[in-house]
Parts: C-alpha cells; structure tokens; sequence
C-alpha cells in the first residue's frame, strides 16, 4: 500500500513540474510570436503596402524546416500513443555544412595541385570538382527572405529569427504536451490500482468486524 | 513496428492562420508545395468555413504532416473537427495570432488538468 502511495506522490509532482514547465515554455512562446509580429509590422511599414503578402510567396518552396518523429523506448504498450518525440532538422543548416564541406575540400584539392605543378592532374581535378558542383547546387534551398527581394530591411530578418525560435519552443511544447499525457495516463493506472487495494482491504475488514459484533452480542 | 516505420514519412509542419502567421512560419522555413498540393493556408475574413474545415481534413489524413499548427482563433470555427481528431498523427497545436493573444483558459491540457483534479 505505501509503495502504490509513495508512486502516486511521485507521478504526482512530475506531473504538476511538467505542467509548469509547459506554461513557463507558453510563455516563451508567446513572446517570441509578439517580438515576430512586431518585427513584421514594422516591415510592412518600411516596405510599403503589398510588399509582403502571400502574393510573393515562391510557388515551388521546398521545406528547409521539417520534423522528425522518434519514439521512446522502453515505455509500457498501454501508454503506446503518446511515446514520441519530435526534433526539428534545419535543412538550412545541413545544405550550409555541405557546402562548407565541399569548398573546404576543393581548397585542399587545389593546394596540393598547386604544389605538384602538374597541368594535367589540375585538368581532371577541376573536372572532378566541377562534377561533384553541379549536383550539389540543385539542394540549395532559397531562403524565404528573398521572395519579398534581394534587400530586405533588417527587421524581416528579425522576425525570421523569432519565428524560427518560436518554432522550436512550439515543438518543446508538443514534447511536453506529450510527456504531460503519459504522466496522466499512468496517474490513473496508479489511481485505479489503489482503489481496488483499498476495497480488497475494506472487504477483508468487513468479517472481522462482524464476527466482533456478533461476539459482543452474545456477551 | 509498422506504425513507426510509417512516422518516418511524416516530417512535414502544415499551418492555418492568418496571413501574418502563415508568412512568418513560412518565413521559417515549413513551406513546401509539391504540384497543387500546399502545406499551408491563409484564412482571412472572406475564407468559407468549408474551405477551412476541406484543408484539415486534407492535412490530417496526409501522411507526410507530422504537425499541424492552426491560429487558436482559427481552431474556434471548426472546434467540432479538432474534436473529433483523436488520433496521435498528425498533432495539432493551436498556437496564438497577432489579434488573439494566447488564451490559458481555452488551452486543451490546462482543461485535461483541471477535469482530472476535479474529478
């Protein structure tokens, strides 16, 4: 009975910590989302009316921000539905670091032709690297900046930024959210199982206290 | 084992909102337009609720959206749906706009908490 009680408590204050964790993480939220919004209004203000609508959205946008699911193991099957995690992968981030990767390559390559002085391994290594080029800049993914123009005002890029955090906080959230449902669920397990040890235990009691009754009766 | 294998196709974030939101999610980096199928829409005064109500039933049975983020606002016009999706894929979150603040009371696990401690 105490080792049902002791787990109670405890599933208990996780899940009261977890839900203040999620409205501290609301709350980050929200302040993003109104830095964003600020940023953005100040942008319409400097760009003009008409400037930044979804009439300049690029119609073949390809998502630089996706989500992957991952699920948790070594959870009970009961609480199956809400076992898993997301992350963001910036596709951003990843096609910089190719290409990044890529340039440093090719100066190590160019550096050692330059030292050998060999015109014709310089020939094949330039048709090499033009090669592997090609391929590459096809993954480059427009950042979205550039539909409302080449030049826009640096509170677009702030806002940009707010809303990339506020991403990210939203998936912590989702994560929480998640965390906060498993924490429930197994809550009501414990729940229901000390109900039923305290009605075995109630039941167990009954007879004793009758044949005290009857006892003192007869007395 | 399966089901988990099917998680994996799901990486994309679909979003209803205002012109605001949508701009600034997109912004970030979500957008994706595959032909004429988008993962996004711009709800303003004049969209039917039809067309709303279309777009998520479009987005949830969409196997490649993990996420669905809707304005709260938005969320409130077709409340019954968001409802009715029980299921853990894709996961929609209502997230504040520029005119609709977040609301704590209308929050769905604030409510989940209070129901269980009232119980």
């Amino acid at each position: 009975m105490e080792e049902i009680c002791t787990k109670l408590d405890e599933a208990l204050l996780e899940y009261l910590s977890l839900i203040s964790k999620y409205q501290e993480n609301w709350q980050q939220i929200s302040k993003e989302l109104e830095g964003a919004f600020m940023q953005l209004a100040h942008t319409k203000y400097t760009m003009g009316p008409g400037r930044l609508t979804q009439d300049q959205y690029d119609g073949r946008m390809q998502a630089a921000t996706r989500i992957l699911i991952s699920q948790n193991l070594g959870v009970e099957e009961e609480e199956k539905h809400y076992n898993h995690q997301f992350s963001l992968i910036n596709g951003h981030l990843e096609n910089d670091e190719n290409i990044n990767e890529s340039e440093s390559s090719q100066s190590i390559d160019n550096s050692s032709i330059l030292r050998r002085r060999n015109v014709k391994e310089l020939e094949t290594k330039t048709d090499n690297t033009n090669k592997t080029k090609k391929p590459q800049k096809k993954q480059i993914i427009r950042d979205p900046l550039h539909w409302f123009g080449l030049l826009v005002p640096p509170s677009l890029r702030d806002s940009q930024k707010h809303f990339k955090q506020g991403l990210v906080n939203m998936v912590n959230l989702l994560n929480i959210r998640n965390e906060i449902l498993e924490k429930e669920a197994q809550y009501r397990i414990l729940k229901q199982e000390k109900e039923k040890f305290m009605q075995e235990l109630s039941k167990s009691k009954e007879p004793v206290n009758e044949e005290k009754n009857t006892q003192e009766n007869v007395s | 084992m399966t089901q988990f294998a099917s998680y994996k196709d799901r990486n994309f974030i679909a979003v209803i909102g205002d012109e605001d939101s949508v701009t600034g999610l997109l912004l970030a980096g979500i957008g994706h337009v595959n032909g004429p199928k988008k993962n996004f829409l711009v709800v303003d005064q004049k969209t039917p609720i039809s067309k709303i109500e279309d777009t998520f039933i479009e987005f949830t049975k969409n196997k490649e959206i993990a996420i669905i983020l809707i304005n709260q606002h938005v969320a409130n016009d077709i409340r019954q749906l968001l409802d009715d999706h029980d299921q853990a894929f894709p996961t929609v979150l209502e997230i504040p706009s520029k005119d609709h603040p977040y609301d704590p009371e209308k929050d769905s696990v604030l409510k989940r908490v209070q129901r269980l401690f009232g119980e």
